[in-house]
């Protein structure tokens, strides 16, 4: 495993080579201070002819609040104090749910080891009837590194692709097959089998992949090409000329599995918890949902709403109650 | 049954398996299922990740594609369902679900499965209010307002999951139920996520969406992600009703609480994924109205009687059976050793899972039809939606506190 101290030397390196690169050629880099440029990339692709994909795609990120928060910044600073939220402390016990289904009941505070413990592995004659058209129904199980018992159809690992339908109207570099709802067998040449060869049976890794028998993929799965993702430089840049860098295997993957295990997890979440009567949803929400209805008028009146709650300083319950009634009741007079 | 719940995936299979494997040993017990609450980045190769909408630094390629090649092998069932950053490509081809890699199932963009007699329900995407009630107008390759779009709750699907009348025992949504934080202890959530304290009081924190189905569906158990914490809720229908507990998890991060163990009371094993009789019914019933462009579904157009479509489909499932067609790749997986992938293309081909799913339903394939304004779809879409993709209030710089810390250690990594 390579130290800190390694690594940092062999990124200030590698920016090093790529400001470089970026000052001695005409490559188009990222706009976007802060980010590596792609000491491989030798010419930017070429653009598709849509004139909206001009524009940088990935400057923006889709906030998880931001459909419904007007505070879009959030300060560093204002969430320190984030880690190991606890419920709240109550010495009742939490109610069973009531099960309108057959299969009552949390019972996790205590977990027994289970009996069995199945895969996907069963096969029926009746299931197979669809299947019936050969590729989908090889009786070879793929044995992975992990000694998986799920049995995967080689054909379908090993590296052939269904390609488009006929009359497709995108460039494909497999053969169409896709198009034929009666899949062709194994081995016909609607198969791609691209560099890789044939399909391939066992313990094998990826087929083709240059790294023959064994199983270069044990452990934690980590590859070969971890710790060196920094190398993994594709050349392949995307539709805004921006550079990408694909990292194999997240950091924490170095970590093992002991620190994002928590006992927490396996204790009942809902313990310290009393059960609260759903109130409903406002009016809005109500007209959410009414096929048949105008789309625009039910949008608006759906954007007031929001906006008039927005205005309001913290109303309680029963101002809500009433701001749902009042909607109810001019919704069903504009019926 | 013991199933393992996990919140946003985002593409670390490897070290989730890992934390459950290491649950196993640890407490002495078997997980049977894991569950995805979304954002599971079901990345194949370079050219997925054009379909995903993530900034540059969280654009990695990750462990999905090892496990789509067949170099790992998922130890446990999984089911998923999609979120905000999905190769929406892929999930757009298993848009009534079906294996994304081997043992690895996506719900579908809608769907209902049952694992054992367990029945499983899911809502993929987040909501948002300006396309809600807009049709399936999105085609891979994607610009810059369908990359974000596609990922948006439609009418269209939460109307097919309003349909389902048989109890749904567990459901899953990538983002919250509206008001979900009533019947839990967000006072003591806003203490870390202060920023949820406004969206808490004026109660525009969640899906209006998922609300609608939490309150028709009442399931026992509800899972969602999206917001990068942990909550739970208890939700009782009605004084004396039904109670739902509702549990909201984080993402894989160490020391986050990211998974959740519980055991539900089913019949015995061997548990698999099977088709759900009900949810292909309305599925056959609900197809003709498949919106497609942005005009949303008629949904008066559907004449057929649901009990005649329960009929059908029953016949057809006894004849077949219920185990899903089998995983089938349609596009090369990322190759490590080949770093020129220019060679990829923004293919869209139809999944066998699909096509072999619709032959079953007598259903016609729909998902690569060109809609009337496809041509026009870059255009109009600013129009239509009343705002260009500037205003868009959901894109805005990721300054979500988590991944401010997570980019601060790694610039204190890599400097």
């Amino acid at each position: 495993m390579e130290d800190s101290e390694k690594r940092r030397e062999r990124l200030k390196a590698m920016r090093t080579i790529a400001a470089q690169a970026e000052a001695s050629s005409y490559v188009e880099t990222p706009a976007v201070s802060g980010f590596l440029a792609n000491p491989l990339l030798e010419s930017p692709a070429p653009l598709p002819p849509q004139e909206s994909r001009a524009t940088p795609r990935f400057d923006f990120y889709t906030d998880p609040m931001a459909a419904f928060s007007a505070n879009k910044k959030r300060s560093q600073a204002g969430n320190q104090a984030q880690q190991g939220y606890v419920t709240p402390p109550s010495d009742r016990n939490s109610p069973m749910a009531r099960f309108s289904s057959p299969h009552p009941g949390i019972r996790n505070t205590e977990m027994t080891p289970s009996p069995a413990h199945q895969m996907q592995s069963n096969y029926s004659p009746s299931q197979r009837m669809y299947q019936a058209q050969g590729s989908y129904d090889s009786p070879a199980h793929f044995r992975s590194p992990r000694a998986s018992p799920f049995p995967m159809h080689q054909e379908n690992v090993a590296g052939y692709y269904y390609g488009n339908p006929p009359n497709t109207h995108i460039r494909s570099p497999y053969p169409n097959c896709g198009g034929n709802p009666s899949f062709q067998p194994v081995g016909s040449p609607g198969f791609y089998y691209g560099e890789r060869g044939p399909p391939q049976h066992g313990n094998s890794p990826i087929p083709g992949s240059g790294r023959g028998g064994g199983s270069p993929f044990s452990g934690r799965g980590q590859g070969q090409w971890h710790g060196s993702r920094a190398n993994q430089v594709s050349s392949w840049s995307d539709r805004r000329g921006r550079g990408s860098r694909f990292h194999g295997t997240a950091r924490d993957e170095k970590l093992g599995p002991e620190p994002f295990y928590d006992k927490s997890m396996v204790e009942d979440p809902w313990q310290n918890l009393d059960p609260v009567v759903w109130r409903g949803v406002d009016g809005a929400l109500n007209n959410l949902h009414t096929p048949g209805s105008s789309n625009s008028v039910s949008m608006k009146k759906q954007r007031v709403s929001e906006s008039s709650n927005k205005s309001s300083s913290q109303p309680n319950l029963a101002e809500y109650l009433a701001a749902s009634f009042n909607e109810t009741v001019k919704d069903a007079a504009g019926v | 049954m013991k199933i393992a719940v996990e919140g946003c995936m985002h593409g670390d299979l490897d070290i989730v398996y890992q934390t459950i494997q290491h649950m196993e040993r640890l407490n002495g017990i078997k997980i049977d299922l894991l569950l995805c609450c979304g954002d599971f980045q079901a990345v194949r190769n370079a050219r997925d990740m054009e379909s995903l909408n993530v900034p540059p630094k969280y654009r990695e390629m990750k462990s999905f594609w090892k496990y789509y090649s067949g170099q790992e092998v998922a130890p446990i069932p999984t089911i998923f369902i999609g979120g905000n950053h999905e190769a929406s490509n892929y999930l757009w081809e298993l848009y009534y679900g079906g294996w994304a890699a081997p043992n690895i199932y996506f719900l579908g963009f809608a769907g209902v499965v049952k694992f054992g007699n367990v029945r499983i329900g899911g809502l993929s995407g987040i909501y948002n209010a300006r396309d809600y009630r807009l049709g399936h107008h999105e085609r891979p390759p994607y610009n810059e307002n369908t990359i974000r779009s596609v990922y948006h709750v439609r009418e269209y699907d939460v109307h097919k999951l309003m349909q389902v009348e048989e109890p749904i025992d567990i459901f899953l949504s990538h983002d919250w139920p509206l008001g979900i934080t009533d019947c839990g202890n967000w006072q003591q959530l806003v203490r870390y996520k202060r920023h949820f304290e406004n969206e808490i009081r004026e109660r525009t924190l969640g899906s209006k969406a998922a609300a609608q189905l939490l309150e028709k569906l009442r399931p026992p158990y509800w899972f969602s992600a999206h917001l990068h914490c942990k909550f739970a809720a208890l939700v009782q229908h009605g004084e004396g009703g039904p109670t739902t507990k509702f549990l909201a998890l984080d993402k894989c991060l160490p020391r986050r609480k990211f998974l959740q163990i519980i055991d539900i009371e089913s019949e015995s094993g061997p548990y698999e994924i099977q088709y759900d009789e009900e949810w292909l019914a309305i599925t056959r019933k609900f197809n003709p109205i498949f919106p497609l462009t942005y005009k949303n579904a008629n949904f008066g157009g559907t004449q057929i009687e649901m009990q005649d479509c329960r009929q059908w489909v029953r016949s057809r499932l006894q004849t077949r059976g219920a185990k899903p067609f089998e995983f089938a790749q349609t596009v090369p997986s990322y190759d490590p050793s080949q770093l020129d992938s220019n060679n990829l293309s923004f293919d869209c081909p139809r999944n066998p899972q699909t096509e072999s799913l619709l032959q079953l339903l007598e259903l016609p394939y729909l998902l690569d039809s060109v809609s009337e304004s496809r041509g026009t779809t870059y255009d109009l879409t600013p129009l239509i939606r009343g705002a260009s993709s500037v205003e868009n209030s959901e894109e805005i710089p990721i300054d979500d506190v988590d991944e401010l810390e997570e980019s601060a250690e790694v610039d204190d990594t890599e400097t």
